[in-house]
């Protein structure tokens, strides 16, 4: 027999989004955001009762039972065992194996009797006598939030039992203290630190079956010193978030439960994920110190906040075309995508603005450059959003609160050199993205070739410009920027450097000649390098960015428009007649292409 | 669009439900609750991944 309950809708109250749109959100608008995703995961778990296969959905509805158990004595308990993040990862993720919008990696039956385990943890919490079969992989067992337990090998579910207290897993006593690790046994780690009143509490995760819902490389098992290591940068992170940045660390507190570590092996730089299937959960790849873990908790939880807001109601509409240039990708993205990144790094510029004006900051300029750097980038998206004609009215006024919000950042001087050198940055990413996703139309392409080759003029008119998007969907690596920020964040060292060309590229190997003169300002060479870098790797696209920066450093001429303007054109032409065997000046070509509109980029 | 008393959402509140109820739900608002989950549910869900916190 079916219920027809009047179901209340979730609803935005109007401070809530005015606080969410301003880049902000306190504790009061997190548990909104938590309470509907609470909603959100008790309606995932209702569409696998009905999607599940005959004879899976027992698997589903023995964990529903028992947590419908808890919740009759303890509401609060089974809510917030319900809201964990890594719940909705494995709800999210379930539905699309059974839609076949994902592959699974296990049976069906595994993956539906997690809740089972999601409740086994519940009843734990409440201290309930009872007992309920949770999946077992490869001879491990996982209680969500508590631990790991070793079980037989080849066991595909395996009993737990809790009584007077006690709990067994597949027959093992589990230890009294569940936080004690023991043969058998492993515990869920947490991170705590408090500072100004204000405490947080996260799960190290490096356990949990679904942890790795950021589609990343989420790693295994810590050892005790990278657990400490963690810690130690949690206890940096903390007070200086708490203490200069308040309003982001009482949403963090408020919302954040889960840091998953990145394995250590797939990267040693800052590359951090969120997925909108675990609002409270981050990938983190192990911080270099607190400062860029504070920065990447506000740049992540940014987008937890905008993820759970449009899980509740539409900014914009569904066009998911990858066609928007965003200055923190390498790929063309959706509108979605651009939203989100544009909200996320609003909190890194929030975050640098006030970092600068810190006494307690060792490097001043360094905050200064990234704050110059991120908020005109914001600026120019927003723009972009704005007049996409994809944003719903919610949308509008969303975005509009954003503007205003960035409008008073954008007033507020920046002292020299750091808006010059952001103006750089940003030109050199946005010169190599043009010329990796753009492609001009080749039939107009090849009438400038041929016009080059007779001394005409390049024919009148707008160039078609097509989208192709990349295979790489994060930012790669940039030696410039590398160097650029070794130049603000330690002037002393990169002084040094300066003075030992081999130090200077013993401490940037991948940099090229024409990088290591540019670090160098000695533009009217660096010009002759990139020259020289460019006929010998045409298609290197850094080194056109290079050359254009170079160039712009000695004198902006009509050769910058064009480079600056639409560099795809320049590089296209050059290929062309490269091809063909010809090696005309880069910068010569570009001075002739500078007349050249392209038309805006369709996909 | 007047926004001063919020903004409704088509994702039904379900905090006060009781669990041993949920499978036996029905009506038109849990139908437009249980359309975007499966719209969700239909297409691969992209981590918003990339940030580079450390130059």
């Amino acid at each position: 027999m079916t219920s027809q309950l009047n179901l209340r809708p979730h609803r935005v109250p109007r401070a809530d989004f005015d606080l969410l749109a301003g880049g902000y959100g306190d504790a009061g608008t997190i548990g909104l955001l938590k309470s509907s995703q609470r909603s959100k995961h008790l309606l995932q778990v209702r569409e696998l009762l009905g999607a599940a296969p005959p004879g899976s959905a027992r698997e589903l509805r023995a964990g529903l039972d028992l947590l419908a158990e808890v919740q009759r004595k303890w509401p609060d308990l089974a809510a917030d065992v319900l809201v964990h993040p890594h719940v909705g990862a494995w709800a999210a993720h379930s539905l699309r194996v059974l839609r076949s919008a994902e592959t699974g990696s296990v049976p069906v039956e595994t993956d539906l009797g997690h809740l089972a385990a999601v409740a086994a943890t519940a009843a734990i919490r409440a201290g309930l006598d009872f007992a309920v079969n949770i999946p077992a992989r490869n001879g491990i067992a996982h209680l969500p939030s508590l631990g790991s337990v070793a079980v037989r090998a080849g066991a595909n579910t395996v009993p737990v039992l809790g009584i007077d207290g006690a709990l067994f897993v597949d027959g093992r006593r589990l230890p009294d203290d569940l936080e004690a690790e023991e043969t058998g046994w492993r515990p869920l780690r947490r991170l705590h630190a408090t500072s100004g009143g204000l405490s947080i509490s996260l799960e190290l995760d490096d356990l949990d079956p679904y942890r790795n819902c950021h589609r990343l490389d989420a790693a295994d098992r810590l050892d005790r010193a990278a657990v400490d290591l963690w810690q130690r940068r949690v206890d940096e992170a903390w007070p200086l978030l708490v203490r200069h940045h308040r309003r982001y660390a009482e949403a963090i507190a408020a919302g954040l439960v889960s840091l998953v570590p990145l394995s250590a092996g797939q990267t040693t730089r800052g590359v951090n994920a969120t997925s909108m299937d675990a609002f409270g959960s981050m990938l983190v790849s192990p911080p270099v110190d607190g400062q860029g873990l504070a920065v990447a908790l506000v740049h992540e939880f940014q987008h937890a906040k905008l993820g759970a807001l449009l899980g509740l109601i539409d900014l914009h509409d569904d066009n998911s075309e990858p066609q928007y240039y965003a200055p923190w990708r390498d790929d063309p993205r959706p509108l979605g995508g651009l939203l989100h990144g544009a909200y996320a790094f609003m909190g890194v510029a929030g975050f640098w603005r006030v970092q600068r004006t810190t006494a307690a900051v060792g490097n001043v300029d360094f905050a200064h450059f990234e704050f110059a750097r991120w908020r005109e980038r914001v600026n120019r998206v927003l723009t972009v959003i704005v007049r996409s004609g994809h944003l719903t009215d919610a949308g509008i006024e969303f975005v509009a609160g954003m503007q205003a919000t960035l409008d008073e950042w954008l007033a507020e001087p920046v002292p020299a050199p750091a808006p010059a050198l952001a103006q750089d940055a940003a030109d050199d990413h946005s010169t190599s993205w043009r010329i990796r996703n753009l492609q001009p139309d080749p039939a107009q392409v090849k009438q400038l070739v041929k016009a080059w080759r007779t001394g005409d003029k390049p024919p009148a008119g707008t160039m078609p410009m097509k989208v192709i998007p990349s295979e790489s969907r994060a930012l790669v690596e940039n030696v410039r920027l590398d160097l650029v920020g070794l130049r603000i964040s330690a002037p002393g060292r990169f002084a040094q450097l300066l003075d030992d060309p081999a130090a200077l590229a013993d401490a940037a190997p991948s940099a090229s000649s024409g990088d290591l003169t540019y670090a160098r300002e000695q533009y009217a060479a660096a010009v002759q390098e990139y020259r020289k870098l460019i006929v010998a790797e045409p298609t290197q696209r850094t080194h056109w960015a290079g050359l254009t920066l170079a160039l712009r450093r000695l004198r902006p001429s009509p050769a910058t428009t064009a480079l600056l303007g639409h560099p795809e054109v320049v590089f296209a032409v050059y290929q062309d007649l490269v091809g063909a065997g010809e090696t005309p000046e880069p910068d010569a070509l570009a001075d002739w292409l500078a007349g050249i509109v392209p038309g805006q980029p369709v996909s | 669009m007047d926004l001063a008393d919020g903004l409704e959402s088509d994702l039904v509140d379900l905090g006060e439900i009781g669990l041993d109820k949920l499978g036996r739900l029905d009506g038109p608002a849990l139908e437009r609750a249980l359309r975007r989950v499966r719209d969700d549910a239909a297409r691969p869900q992209d981590a918003l991944a990339g940030f580079n916190s450390a130059l």
